[in-house]
């Protein structure tokens, strides 16, 4: 065993580290086919209370996840839109996409939608961005006193970010301001819409100092489901309130 | 036959990683933006410096002296993916979302690489758990301290359970990198004001501890 210790054969040494790639390898594909059921199977399960929490109180009795309409975004993105109904009649739109473009990866996230198109709830279902600065933008926390430490809180965490998407709408025409450089030129109205981009980009989205990329992609990701339901509307209303 | 007792006590004080050894200064200053992500990163740190240290001792006999890094480098990557893949898949979900954004963070923190080529490598493996345990220990006590202090500078706050709630404006410095590098530099001279004081009191010079001067270190081969 010392004689391998001490070698300093460079072809011996190059085996070697191949050997160990190789186990490493081997062991990281067994343990992946493990667990790739019960990872898929925790990724529904967190779905589901997503959105339970995006839908915030609104009863609803279809499953979802078999009422859903796939569009792609005008910047090539796969948005799903799912079909919420209670009794039969549709009473909210859930939208979910990702960004890619998120400040250390991608960053996927659940709108739901009156099915006029105003946005209800904005949650943040998975992200990997920097804890304490750019995750700040993308999770729902109740602030515990030392008050209100016994007390259970009830309904959707506020988010100061999030929450600011609350009531907008693609369809009304004043997100459109008229004039400015940069954004998605409307098709019929030829306006660009900044509404929707973050303060330091000129639009009115108030960003976390310290997390603007992060605001950024969340904001745009918002815009994005928002303007791929407003564009394609009367085809996944059709598809929506066709499937059971 | 060495008390690995000793091994678990000297982490948290006398070669506290972050304070005495400087090792994982990068999660420490990132990280401890307030207690809850302090003792967070703490605890998954201590899990994975735990076993790589295991992992470490138990290979440590083959692996030849001049591939040694690229091979625990290799072998801790692998045994914190494992750990990342079950976590996802088998663990709470509360679990695996207040600790599961640090495990990928924690397999370049300096700390497991250090301690797995200073000790790990020389030392059998009851110890080198012991010596986990105790870094991780003294990892998690400091990351923890210097949450709660930054946190509460900045919103009176601790644990995410504000104190004062009359503080409605954060003051960012304390949370942001430069009051982060400021906060850890006085923390870094109070101990030292202490070391040498109690050095004094006893009647000795003050030395730091053994073995972690230029000469005793063999990572570079500068003693030769």
């Amino acid at each position: 065993m010392s004689r391998l210790k001490n070698c300093e054969n460079f072809l011996v040494l190059a085996v070697f580290l191949g050997i160990t790639g190789l186990i490493s390898a081997l062991i990281l594909a067994w343990v992946s086919g493990l667990t790739r059921g019960s990872i898929e199977a925790a990724r529904a399960q967190r779905f589901n209370r997503s959105l339970r929490e995006v839908m915030d109180g609104v009863a609803f009795d279809n499953d979802p996840a078999v009422c859903v309409s796939t569009e792609t975004s005008p910047s090539g993105w796969k948005i799903e839109f799912f079909g919420i109904k209670n009794q039969g009649r549709l009473v909210a739109v859930v939208a979910r996409g990702a960004n890619p473009t998120g400040y250390s990866g991608p960053i996927q996230g659940l709108v739901s939608m009156e099915p006029s198109g105003k946005i209800s709830k904005v949650v943040i279902t998975e992200q990997t961005e920097t804890p304490g600065l750019g995750a700040e933008v993308c999770t729902r926390k109740f602030q515990r006193t030392i008050f209100n430490l016994g007390e259970q809180p009830k309904g959707l965490a506020p988010n100061v970010i999030l929450d600011q998407f609350t009531g907008m709408t693609v369809f009304n025409k004043s997100d459109w301001t008229p004039g400015r450089k940069g954004g998605k030129v409307h098709p019929s109205t030829g306006a660009t819409a900044t509404r929707w981009k973050v303060v330091q980009d000129g639009g009115s989205i108030i960003a976390r100092t310290g997390a603007t990329v992060t605001s950024r992609a969340v904001a745009r990701l918002v815009y994005e489901m928002a303007l791929t339901y407003a564009e394609n509307r009367t085809e996944i209303m059709s598809a929506l309130t066709r499937e059971k | 036959m060495v008390n690995p007792l000793k091994d678990l006590i000297r982490g948290i004080w006398k070669e506290n990683p972050v304070l005495v050894l400087l090792l994982g200064t990068c999660p420490t200053l990132a990280l401890t933006n307030n207690a809850t992500n302090g003792f967070g990163m703490g605890v998954a740190t201590t899990f994975v410096l735990v076993g790589s240290n295991l992992v470490i001792s138990l290979v440590a006999g083959i692996v030849p002296g001049k591939i040694r890094i690229p091979v625990y480098i290799v072998v801790i990557a692998t045994f914190v993916t494992v750990v990342d893949l079950l976590m996802q898949a088998f663990a709470p979900a509360s679990l695996y979302e207040a600790l599961g954004i640090f495990i990928p963070l924690i397999v370049v923190n300096c700390i497991v690489l250090g301690r797995a080529e200073a000790f790990a490598s020389k030392n059998n493996p009851l110890r080198s758990i012991c010596d986990g345990i105790g870094m991780g220990l003294g990892f998690t006590l400091t990351l923890t301290m210097l949450g709660a202090i930054r946190e509460f500078l900045t919103s009176g706050s601790i644990f995410e359970i504000k104190i004062i709630t009359a503080w409605t404006t954060d003051f960012l410095l304390p949370s942001a990198a430069p009051g982060a590098f400021i906060i850890v530099g006085v923390i870094l001279a109070a101990k030292n004001y202490f070391n040498r004081r109690a050095a004094i009191r006893a009647g000795r010079l003050y030395v730091p501890p053994r073995g972690l001067d230029c000469h005793h270190c063999s990572i570079c081969h500068i003693d030769k």
